[in-house]
């Protein structure tokens, strides 16, 4: 087992924002200590049906840093987003930063590089991005250290970045009466996520825990924080000591029903080059989609 | 699959009268037909439906196969697999229907400057050859036939630049102009549609005789009726179209259809459909892994 730097003594400042067409949550987290913060897990925002994009909830981002005086040293993504498209370039671009991601991406881009039958120029060894994380990683966020823990599953590139006595669980665990991320795109593995989890949950139990995606269930309003502790004991799928074989029997029961995301084509095709939209030779952005690929 | 497809038959009114089997494209709303010559037991299939699941862009023939079972279970002779126009939202079928079972295809001829528009959405200049994807292109006024029956062909523009109407005895394949009376009229918003245009379409749809039947290409239910329909007369729509009833001048019409259509999102299949329905219904040419890809120009709509 990778021995973590846990430092539940650091308080990091976490906003959430919610992106209400995905689902999904972006964070600004700002180091304690200074003006340094990192972005988590940002959203680009697409109306796929008129292949149109448009940044108000990275401009929503960029305008809450830029007015709260903070300095931008870190756009992370927990993984490869099938769900949503990443904006980490234009954050990038306005704001600076470096966009880091796990270095399993390089098994995510072999992969996805076929479905699009992606020319050599598509290269696949993480390049695109400018930190490619391995599990126990440090970085620092100001004067915070921050650390990315392996945790494949949803995906095999999925990391969970810790800061401080904050975890950002991207999609491993979701609320306690969400459950957990499904496991059943390509490179995915329930028994995997099982595993990822218990290392999620053998942080201390106090440990603030950040979800990329809510959904509301039964009703209740969006949330996107709880505790290890809270997920130990009360998580649907996995709290209360549910076994792996229960679990990865369970979940690839539930999988079998899931309908594909509804942006999975152009999310993978543009997160697996960082964010970047693909451009035809003329350099005109276009994505491309296979027919009965997937 | 093809047992859950939604038809109704419309009887024959006797010679020169199709019967007309409409059946319904839930996904897409949209109104498909068999037009039956009743003397020669011919038929024409008109605007038939090609699925596609717009999340993971799996393609399927299940509406054609349900109109093959029913040309063969009823012993009819399929003569033409004709469109009105290329669609925006749903993927044609006319390629595969060829091929099932050598019918030639015809659609309207103006579907040239379709293409052409289109090819600059792709930045495709050399794509969609019409010739090779289409046996017959019909100019405003050609006739032919569906067994003894004759059929005119209107040029009908509005929807698209190039959308023509069947007129087969006394029934009008109206497709995307009128909507049913509920529903008032279809959008005139994509590339190469004018609302201005529409409304003269329309008004040379209502030229005809009060009593022959309209069967319009999409139907997505209403407010106050849960099923779909499809046909209705010449007769009603005038009385009771909601977009036209109240004698709207063609300024208004064109303002009021002009103010919707800017409030109207994109057909989730549109960036797709183009590219298969200006194809005759064809998947764009495989790469060399054997396999098809849609380009969806960003940020061009």
């Amino acid at each position: 087992m990778t021995e973590y730097p846990v430092r539940m003594e650091v308080h990091p400042q976490v906003q959430g924002f919610f992106d209400a067409a995905t689902n999904t949550i972006s964070y600004i987290v700002k180091d304690p200590g200074s003006a340094a913060c990192a972005i988590v897990d940002s959203v680009m925002d697409i109306d796929y049906a008129a292949g149109r994009i448009t940044y108000d909830h990275a401009d929503e981002l960029i305008r809450q840093i830029e007015t709260q005086g903070l300095r931008l040293e870190w756009i992370i993504e927990t993984h490869v987003h099938a769900d949503h498209l990443s904006a980490a370039p234009y954050i990038q671009e306005k704001l600076g930063g470096k966009i880091g991601i796990g270095s399993k991406i390089m098994v995510v881009q072999d992969t996805f590089g076929k479905v699009f039958n992606e020319g050599t120029e598509f290269q696949r060894d993480g390049s695109q991005f400018d930190a490619l994380f391995e599990d126990g990683d440090t970085y620092m966020v100001g004067g915070m250290t921050c650390f990315a823990m392996y945790t494949p599953g949803h995906t095999p590139a999925c990391m969970v970045h810790v800061m401080g006595d904050a975890a950002f669980v991207g999609d491993t665990l979701f609320m306690p009466d969400g459950g957990s991320a499904r496991a059943d795109f390509p490179g995915g593995d329930a028994g995997q996520l099982y595993d990822s989890i218990q290392k999620v949950l053998a942080l201390p139990d106090a440990m603030r825990l950040f979800m990329c995606h809510d959904y509301g269930p039964n009703g209740r309003d969006i949330a996107w924080e709880t505790s290890v502790g809270d997920e130990k004991a009360h998580n649907i799928h996995v709290g209360g000591g549910r076994s792996r074989e229960e679990f990865v029997k369970f979940r690839t029961e539930r999988d079998a029903t899931l309908a594909m995301p509804r942006l999975i084509i152009p999310s993978l095709q543009v997160n697996m080059r960082a964010g970047k939209v693909p451009t035809d030779k003329d350099g005109n952005p276009v994505l491309k989609v296979p027919v009965n690929g997937l | 699959m093809s047992d859950d497809i939604l038809s109704r038959t419309s009887a024959s009114n006797g010679a020169g009268s199709p019967e007309v089997i409409g059946f319904y494209d839930e996904d897409t709303g949209s109104c498909q037909y068999i037009c039956i010559c009743p003397e020669s037991r011919k038929a024409a299939l008109i605007d038939v439906v090609q699925t596609l699941d717009p999340k993971s862009f799996a393609t399927g023939f299940a509406p054609a196969r349900w109109a093959l079972d029913t040309i063969a279970e009823r012993g009819l002779e399929l003569e033409w697999i004709l469109d009105t126009h290329p669609h925006a939202d749903h993927l044609m079928a006319g390629a595969w229907l060829k091929e099932q079972t050598g019918a030639p295809t015809g659609i309207g001829e103006k579907v040239r400057d379709i293409a052409a528009l289109w090819r600059d959405y792709y930045n495709a200049p050399h794509a969609f050859p019409i010739d090779p994807h289409f046996d017959r292109l019909f100019a405003d006024g050609d006739r032919f036939n569906i067994g003894n029956l004759e059929v005119k062909v209107m040029l009908s523009p509005g929807h698209t630049l190039g959308s023509v109407t069947y007129v087969v005895g006394d029934a009008i394949f109206a497709h995307d102009t009128l909507m049913m009376p509920d529903a008032g009229t279809s959008r005139a918003d994509f590339p190469g549609g004018t609302a201005a245009e529409l409304y003269d379409s329309i008004m040379r749809i209502l030229d005809h005789p009060e009593a022959f039947r309209v069967f319009i290409g999409h139907d997505y239910g209403s407010d106050s009726r849960e099923e779909p329909a499809w046909e209705s007369t010449v007769g009603q729509q005038k009385r009771e179209n909601i977009h036209l009833r109240d004698g709207a001048s063609k300024a208004e019409y064109v303002a009021r259809r002009e103010k919707r259509d800017a409030t109207l999102a994109l057909p989730d299949r549109m960036l797709a459909a183009l590219q298969v329905n200006l194809r005759g219904g064809r998947l764009p040419e495989a790469e060399e892994d054997g396999r098809s890809y849609f380009k969806i120009p960003a940020n061009r709509f």
